[in-house]
């Protein structure tokens, strides 16, 4: 392992040769020094390029255009520009596989040396798509845990190449687990490998012996018609707007032909009162949106089951469609509980898991039991060695309250100048949106009720907002990254937001603390941040 | 202010003690501006970037701020003879430009300031930000692969950047510019130690 210095002009302008145009090396010259593509790669790159260029010098094909010979400037600025880039790209780009890394120098105008160390290579994939297959080339992608998108790939190397590279990479691998299954009967550590996240599928332990499955959750019909009840959805409009297209096209004339007959009373009535029809079409519009939400959350969690076995839990669900799914125990980030206000008055929750997996399948948010009571995912919890249900809620600092009630309130009236200012004749309607400014102080009230933290043996719990409550359940040997932060405000206030990333975090609605006092704030980094150590 | 467990922390926290009760009483106003002076000593410990990172800065935030400029004369120019325009002639540039200035020179400049880093043995800790004040914790064991990178205009500085991806979701890159090439280099092969080492 050679130090690199691709920046420094004789490495990355001077490459060796030799190495570098002979497909198929043998394993041993692979891990020597730098290597470049396939020089295919080129002529396939170019390839790909002339689509864009057929598209510029379409209207000169087409007809006798007499703005036509811009285009043919500007197909001549594209062959100048991406063809000098072709070849540039193919001459910066080194890959190579060391013992502990693998190394990949890229870029024309930004560029980028990338280490990857073996250990962290989950997958490794061949791709060959027609043209490939006939140059008998290959894109090699690599992948590291997190992201769904290839950390490595080298467009593209000979298939020999693409082989070499991948069974090279895994014999590495196989010789580092079998240094720490040394290090480990020796004594000095226990395997790190069990430790740490990034631990590639392929040593994955198996169960040493089957487990019987343990089932942990499951719902009764009652249960999935409860579960429906809770929800609500607008599909059924769509659905009316499809059927008024097929039926009718006219909606009046649709309307009039459906109150015949028996209900010709109805029709006098909304005649003669339209503020009954109103209310009648709004109590009409959330009645089905309730019965479709039963219809579609009852088809989906019909006879739900989630099992413990070997390590794993598996799921079955559905009326309609069968869904099953299984998720490892180890793949699993941060458990996630969910309510919404009716949900949390008769005291159900939503249970989710938060996973990270190799491919996209397996990463992001998967249900773990739709409607359960407290008493319900308690002992699920412990089975799965999550944390505890939290019962003990540190609040936030109630300052909160304010900034959140200044901020929206100072929004309103930022929106109601403008309206003043810009459409001075809508104004007098418009000064009554004021009237939100107690609904907003009533939310800051919820809002800050609603949010708090519990620091556990096990990890950090967050609880957040106003109507859909989530709690995160956040394992402390799962975390990522470790973040405090404050805003110019908040730093005058002596606030700080605490945030602790896990693989596969939802960037939308993230398990960030607001507000907390400094003082509190780093204290509680702390005592996360050292246990986080001890784990080591 | 002594942090065993996290080198670093209690940045934010300085200036008196204030209990929650102080803050009840008192308006926001009266709050005692927390400066840098004040922090505790473990921020001055850690290592600033390179200074030439803020003619970089300049130099991208005056190109976009130019294209702005150019924007905002053109809208002006071509507005010139209407009569019912909001604002006079050259105030919409004006503005621009009186961004520009804020923008490009000053922000740079507090961005440099305040932004600091260290690698120490097992985490890199990084604080940053001039609005919003950020410090983060990185292990070196959730390092996922490593990115040293320059563009143009750090190649003119001779400056790099380190790119540390993580699994995470909003720290899946987790951003270290302005350091030297060789220094970015360092960094990146002492870290890279630390993560293959572990495992021996």
């Amino acid at each position: 392992m050679k130090p690199s210095d691709p920046f420094g002009s004789e490495s990355r302008l001077q490459p060796n040769h030799d190495s570098s145009e002979v497909p198929g090396d043998t394993r041993e010259e692979e891990s020597v020094g730098p290597k470049r593509l396939h020089p295919l790669t080129l002529v396939q790159r170019l390839i790909v390029s002339l689509p864009g260029l057929f598209f510029i010098l379409w209207p000169l094909f087409r007809e006798t255009d007499s703005t036509a010979w811009i285009n043919l400037i500007i197909a001549g600025l594209y062959a100048l520009f991406v063809l000098p880039w072709i070849v540039v790209y193919y001459m910066r780009f080194r890959y190579w596989v060391t013992p502990t890394e693998m190394i990949i120098h890229s870029g024309v105008m930004t560029r980028r040396e990338r280490n990857i160390p073996i250990d962290r290579i989950q997958n490794i994939e061949i791709e060959q798509a027609p043209l490939q297959r006939l140059l008998r080339t290959a894109k090699v992608a690599v992948y590291t845990a997190g992201s769904s998108n290839a950390e490595g790939i080298l467009e593209y190397v000979s298939i020999d190449e693409a082989r070499d590279i991948r069974a090279s990479v895994r014999q590495l691998q196989t010789e580092i687990k079998r240094e720490e299954g040394w290090t480990a009967s020796v004594g000095a550590h226990q395997s790190m490998a069990e430790k740490r996240m990034s631990v590639p599928a392929e040593r994955e332990e198996l169960a040493t012996e089957p487990h019987s499955a343990v089932p942990l959750f499951q719902m009764s019909t009652q249960r999935a018609f409860l579960s429906g009840a809770f929800h609500f959805s607008l599909l059924y409009i769509a659905g009316i707007f499809s059927l008024i297209q097929y039926i009718e096209p006219d909606p009046t004339i649709f309307f009039s032909g459906l109150l015949r007959g028996p209900m010709e009373p109805w029709k006098a009535t909304i005649d003669a009162s339209p503020l009954t029809a109103i209310a009648f079409g709004i109590f009409a519009a959330v009645f089905l949106g309730w019965a479709t939400g039963v219809l579609l959350t009852v088809n989906k969690n019909y006879r739900f089951s989630i099992t413990l076995q070997d390590k794993k839990l598996h799921r079955r669900n559905g009326l309609l469609t069968l869904a099953e799914g299984t998720i490892p125990l180890k793949r699993i980030q941060s458990l996630i509980i969910r309510t919404n206000p009716v949900m949390r008055f008769f005291g159900y929750y939503r249970l989710e898991v938060q996973t990270m997996g190799i491919d996209l399948k397996e990463s992001g948010f998967q249900l773990a039991a739709p409607c359960a009571r407290q008493d319900e995912i308690e002992p699920f919890l412990a089975a799965i060695g999550g944390l505890p249900f939290p019962t003990d809620w540190n609040p936030v600092s109630p300052i909160t309250m304010r900034r959140f009630s200044l901020r929206y309130s100072g929004l309103v009236v930022l929106a109601l100048a403008g309206i003043y200012y810009f459409f001075p004749e809508i104004f007098p309607v418009a000064w009554l949106g004021l009237l939100v400014i107690p609904v907003i102080l009533r939310l800051s009230v919820a809002r800050y009720r609603n949010m708090g933290y519990a620091l556990g043996d096990k990890g950090l719990s967050i609880r957040r907002g106003i109507f859909k409550q989530h709690i995160w359940l956040i394992p402390i040997g799962k975390s990522q990254t470790f973040t405090l932060g404050a805003n110019y405000f908040q730093r005058r206030l002596g606030l700080e937001n605490l945030y602790i990333d896990t693989a596969g975090a939802s960037p939308m609605v993230a398990a960030e603390l607001y507000d907390i006092p400094a003082e509190t704030a780093h204290s509680l980094l702390e005592s996360l941040y050292s246990r986080f150590q001890r784990r080591d | 202010m002594v942090c065993h467990g996290v080198p670093g922390a209690g940045r934010f926290a300085a200036g008196p003690r204030l209990s929650n009760s102080y803050f009840d009483l008192f308006p926001p106003i009266f709050y005692p501006m927390i400066s840098l002076s004040e922090k505790p000593s473990s921020f001055h410990d850690m290592k600033e970037l390179a200074p030439q990172i803020v003619k970089i800065w300049r130099l991208k935030s005056g190109m976009w701020l130019g294209v702005l400029f150019v924007i905002a004369l053109v809208v002006d120019v071509i507005n010139f003879f209407d009569t019912e325009k909001m604002l006079p002639f050259g105030v919409l540039p004006g503005l621009v430009i009186l961004f520009c200035l804020g923008f490009v020179l000053w922000i740079p400049r507090l961005r440099f300031k305040y932004w600091r880093y260290a690698l120490r043995p097992t985490e890199l800790v990084l604080i940053r930000g001039v609005f919003n004040r950020v410090y983060t914790i990185v292990p070196l064991r959730r390092i996922q692969h490593l990115d040293v990178s320059q563009d143009l205009f750090e190649r003119e500085y001779d400056l790099g950047k380190l790119v540390i991806h993580t699994a995470g979701t909003r720290s899946s890159e987790v951003i270290l510019p302005g350091l030297r090439l060789e220094e970015a280099e360092r960094l990146r092969d002492e870290m890279k130690k630390v993560i293959t080492d572990e495992a021996l």
